[in-house]
């Protein structure tokens, strides 16, 4: 069954399986958004909890204006600020840049041929520091990222989540990105920015 | 708007073009921007390689939804919310 139906199901009378089918269906998806926004399992569980519970809640309200998922990762979304909010922030360790020059860091950016071990290493580290920046962007910052780079939603998509228009949602995203980049170059002083 | 040849971006700058290349790279320019755009980008090299890392950033970012290395949903975490929402007990997988 798709979303609509089991919607239509929950709606028409309350029917706890097509519920339990959403949840099953979306809880990984919630959780590990929740963990790349707090960076920590308790938070998001409880980003997973408190999206379920309200989603219980108020699905029989919800107009199918936008995907459920863009509806859940809205509520999470929202969840995830306050947890932000509420935790201390705690240090971020980045390799240094030297340390990752020895291992042909520069070239690797620009690298699009076959990746080698190293290679694959280096970008896991790369990636693993791009969710760390993320971190610590101010969450309308890295929200934009999130959704549409790493939740791989449309832009369409996005602008639902976010409740604001299709155009805002570009303006936003580019600013985002441009935001990360500056962030990502000063952790590894990019001479090209200079 | 980018007519003139300059080595140093000021910030403003910079923050602006990194902004248009990243529309670029969504397809969000329009055609006459992407044509200027190209242009500048072909005269300025380190615009060009700003470009670049631009675009692998985003690839990174695309890739940071590769969940293999993070912690999975506990299986008792889901028993849990299952017996708040008073649902049935999940199943497994």
């Amino acid at each position: 069954m798709d979303d609509h139906q089991l919607i239509r199901q929950f709606k028409e009378s309350g029917d706890k399986r097509a519920f339990e089918k959403i949840l099953t269906r979306y809880e990984s998806r919630i959780f590990h958004f929740g963990f790349r926004r707090c960076g920590h399992v308790q938070d998001a569980e409880d980003v997973v909890q408190e999206t379920f519970v309200s989603a219980y809640r108020y699905l029989k309200d919800f107009r199918e204006e936008s995907s459920l998922l863009s509806w859940l990762l809205r509520i999470a979304s929202s969840v995830c600020i306050k947890k932000r909010r509420r935790r201390k922030d705690e240090p971020r360790n980045h390799e240094s840049f030297d340390a990752l020059h020895e291992r042909g860091g520069e070239d690797a950016i620009a690298q699009t041929g076959e990746p080698s071990a190293s290679d694959l290493m280096l970008r896991q580290e790369m990636t693993r520091v791009v969710r760390e920046i993320m971190a610590e962007l101010p969450s309308a910052v890295s929200t934009m990222i999130e959704l549409r780079d790493i939740e791989g939603l449309s832009t369409r998509e996005v602008a639902d989540t976010l409740g604001i228009s299709e155009t805002a949602a570009k303006v936003r995203l580019h600013r985002a990105r441009a935001a990360l980049y500056k962030r990502f170059t000063e952790v590894y002083h990019d001479d090209t920015t200079r | 708007m980018m007519t003139r040849r300059a080595d140093k971006l000021t910030a403003a700058q910079c923050a602006d073009l990194l902004m248009r290349v990243s529309a670029y790279l969504d397809g969000d320019l329009e055609e006459c921007c992407c044509r200027e755009l190209e242009e500048y980008l072909s005269s300025h090299p380190e615009c060009a390689q700003r470009c670049e890392t631009m675009r692998e950033l985003i690839g990174l970012c695309r890739n940071a939804d590769d969940e293999s290395h993070a912690p999975s949903l506990r299986p008792e975490f889901r028993a849990k919310l299952r017996r708040i929402l008073e649902l049935d007990a999940p199943q497994n997988g």
